[in-house]
């Protein structure tokens, strides 16, 4: 799955934006651009730093992880083998602003995450129902099951804290961890034939993760400082 | 790191430490641990149980029973699972089965369909069943059995071994049946010498015979279990009904059925004959008691034409008429013209009898002893020339008596009307009643609940072993019930008696109200899924209480 046409175009004018008012802005400021790449639990992602001050960078990014499984599966209490596709889609785009209060790497951060985090799948039973030796119920007749996760809202507020500033040096590691105010997610179910009242499963599900409002965050990444900048005491004269 | 970055970040990661903390990964653990396939049974509106008895006791026949479905709505029936069903196999007795909801059968506009039912030891029997309402509805289908020298009521039958020489009669033989049980009358059939059977692909039966009768007479008994062909109208005429012969010739080795003869006629004796090589030689005599002559005393003047059905055809064709008068019919073998049958075999006789038809504004007074609740009765004409006719009374809720009018009630002239009471289920609910046609009325007396009958509520709890659940749930619409009582008859619990309790997962607890029955008495419990069926005796309590039923049968299904 690739990120929406409309996401990427967002995305793209917003790095551009910064660029460019990073560029455009006094002398000064003018030098204090970077990129990073990175990867962790909201996915891989590319993001561009600028300093607003010397201790206050504004960091823009997105990120972007498709997976997909497919298989085979037993419902054991039902001795029904059900085959299944399964799609999941992690990522977005974020506008954070990273603190360094003592002027390092150390850094607090917030700002918000425009969460396109989702995931769909589809399952039918391959194998028929034997019930009490009597009746044999079809595939056919058993049905399919089809369901969705989903974030009612697609804007969280991040806070976080991590390490490592890329306008500080040439090349640096950084380090993130934080949250995201998601809200719980919500599962939907649809079911056809004989099987369609598992879709009733949807409050069940729902409920038990109704405690699952925060996304947690984790991202390791490595930080390119395009011009300017802070320079490191290696760099000084 | 300074200490204020310190007092600075750690407070965020315990907050950070406090979100992750906050979702309750255990509450999610048990909500995935619940999730698991749900198969569930759609609900059907109407649901019907054949009962197949044993006609000769009444009891549930235990063997294996083949049913075939047919007639308009034939392709409407569908099986508990509400998948399409055209034949079944019934090893208890008891068969449920649905209606499409795609149909909605009304008075106006029943569903029909035809039953037949089939089992080793028993003669085939079709039944045609209309439904008219949706819920809970049930039939019975009596099959007769082979052995003629097993008691039934209504009838009487013999079995007699017949010699032969070449596969012909060395010389006439005269069977006679005893005298039934309910009018006291008998046949006799007359096998002449040189007489030869034939098979149904037209060879002749070579070897020793035995001899197969039974016959009918005109009790509400013998109605409800005369043989096919015994009872059909022709032409929009009613076959007069005086006394039914079943014959049928078996090779004496294999005991396979050489040929069957149905004869449904009868006159004053010496009665239709019917002789000649077509018919193998046979002759059928019919001496009927005096409670059968007087049914004819009555006939006006009119037309007595005979119908004979040969070899591999359906269609009757016409053997022979004769003028009533006075109302003795003067039908003898001289007059019958075996022809049409083209040289095959005579597979059966009927004898139809133009009577004159009126229409009959006729009532009948329905009575109960004491006031109950309501009840939607169904009120039974029945005798000699139109078999039975059933109309629906009204409901009679607290009334002691009410009138049933049947104002389109079109029969022929014939004497020996009955008049009688079942419920939906085809429950006798009363005696029956000598019902005059020729403008007279009956009362029809409802047999008052047995003295301290008592409602009774069944309840069936499920009780799975822990992590497992019975494998499907949903309506069960398809669960019905029926009980009997040793010597009663068998009783079909309407759905609105029964209550199902399910779980989003699983089934939990049924009950079902046992109505009007006899405290301190064994009842026979039979709980019907399709073609499954759990037996189990009951024994009422003293007063109106709750019975638990054993629940193995729908544990077992537990997964």
């Amino acid at each position: 799955m690739s990120v929406p046409r409309s996401v990427s175009r967002r995305l793209g004018l917003a790095i551009g934006w910064a660029t460019l008012v990073a560029v455009g802005v006094d002398e000064g400021s003018a030098q204090r651009v970077a990129l990073d790449v990175s990867a962790g639990s909201v996915g891989p992602g590319v993001a561009v730093h600028v300093g607003l001050t010397p201790r206050l960078n504004l960091r823009l990014s997105g990120h972007h992880l498709p997976l997909s499984r497919s298989g085979v599966f037993t419902d054991d209490a039902n001795d029904v083998d059900v085959a299944y596709e399964a799609d999941l889609t992690v990522g977005g785009a974020s506008a954070l602003l990273d603190w360094h209060p003592t002027g390092g790497g150390f850094h607090l951060t917030a700002g918000a995450f425009y969460n396109r985090t989702e995931g769909n799948f589809s399952g039918a039973p391959t194998s028929p129902y034997k019930y009490d030796d009597q009746k044999t119920f079809s595939v056919e007749r058993l049905g399919t099951l089809s369901g969705s996760v989903t974030y009612a809202s697609s804007v969280a507020p991040y806070v976080g804290l991590g390490f490592g500033n890329p306008l500080s040096s040439r090349v640096s590691f950084l380090f993130d961890v934080g949250a995201l105010y998601t809200g719980a997610p919500e599962v939907t179910l649809q079911g056809t034939g004989l099987i369609a009242p598992t879709a009733n499963h949807a409050t069940t599900i729902n409920e038990g993760i109704s405690t699952f409002t925060w996304y947690p965050v984790l991202s390791f990444g490595l930080g390119f400082r395009l011009a300017g900048g802070v320079p490191t005491p290696q760099e000084r004269p | 790191m300074r200490p204020r970055t310190l007092w600075t970040g750690l407070p965020l990661l315990g907050v950070l430490a406090l979100a992750q903390a906050a979702c309750d990964i255990q509450k999610a653990t048990d909500a995935f641990d619940e999730v698991g396939l749900v198969i569930e049974l759609p609900p059907i509106n109407t649901v019907v149980t054949a009962r197949i008895l044993d006609a000769a006791t009444g009891r549930p026949v235990t063997g294996s029973v083949e049913l075939e479905f047919g007639g308009p709505a034939g392709n409407q029936i569908i099986d508990v699972y509400s998948d399409p069903l055209t034949r079944a196999t019934v090893n208890s007795g008891f068969f449920s089965f649905g209606l499409s909801n795609a149909v909605v059968p009304t008075e106006a506009s029943p569903a029909t369909f035809t039953v037949r039912a089939s089992a080793s030891g028993y003669q085939p029997r079709t039944e045609t069943v209309s439904v008219i309402d949706k819920g809970n509805d049930a039939f019975s289908v009596r099959l007769v059995p082979d052995d003629p020298t097993r008691p039934m009521a209504g009838t009487a039958g013999t079995r007699t071994l017949v010699g032969t020489v070449a596969g012909a009669t060395p010389g006439a033989r005269t069977l006679q049946t005893a005298a039934t049980s309910e009018e006291g009358t008998s046949a006799t059939l007359e096998i002449p010498a040189g007489t030869r059977a034939l098979k149904a692909d037209g060879t002749a039966l070579t070897g020793d015979w035995t001899v197969d009768l039974r016959y009918y007479d005109t009790s509400p008994a013998a109605l409800d279990a005369l043989p096919p062909g015994a009872l059909t109208s022709e032409s929009g005429q009613f076959l007069l009904v005086v006394g039914t012969l079943d014959m049928q010739i078996r090779d004496a080795r294999t005991g396979e059925v050489a040929t069957r003869l149905v004869t449904s006629g009868g006159s004053p004796a010496p009665g239709p004959e019917a002789a000649g090589p077509a018919c193998s030689g046979t002759r059928t005599t019919f001496k009927l008691g005096p409670q059968a002559l007087a049914r004819l005393e009555l006939l006006r003047q009119t037309t007595v034409e005979v119908f004979g059905r040969f070899g591999t055809s359906s269609v009757p064709r016409r053997m022979g008429t004769a003028p009533v008068v006075d109302g003795t019919a003067h039908v003898c073998s001289a007059d019958l013209d075996f022809s049409p049958g083209g040289g095959q075999p005579l597979l059966s006789l009927t004898v139809v009898v133009d009577v004159p038809r009126r229409s009959l504004d006729a009532t009948v007074v329905l009575r109960r002893e004491t006031p109950g609740a309501a009840a939607m009765v169904r009120v039974v004409w029945g005798g000699p020339g139109t078999g039975t006719i059933d109309r629906d009374a009204v409901s009679l809720a607290g009334s002691t008596s009410t009138t049933v009018r049947m104002h389109t009630l079109q029969i022929p002239e014939i004497a020996g009307y009955r008049v009688w009471a079942r419920d939906r289920a085809g429950v006798l609910l009363s005696d029956t009643v000598p019902f005059n046609p020729f403008g007279g009325s009956a009362t029809v007396t409802l047999r008052a609940p047995a003295p301290g009958a008592i409602d009774v509520t069944l309840e069936l709890v499920a009780k799975c072993p822990a992590g497992q659940k019975v494998g499907l749930t949903g309506s069960l619409d398809g669960l019905t019930i029926n009980y009997q009582r040793a010597g009663g008859q068998l009783v079909n619990m309407p759905r609105s008696d029964m209550t199902i309790e399910t779980t989003k997962t699983a089934f939990v607890k049924g009950q079902g109200i046992m109505r009007s029955v006899r405290p301190n008495t064994t009842y026979t419990f039979y709980a019907t899924l399709g073609s499954e069926t759990q037996t189990q005796n009951i024994t009422t309590p003293a007063s109106a209480g709750t019975v638990s039923v054993d629940a193995t049968k729908l544990n077992e299904q537990c997964r």
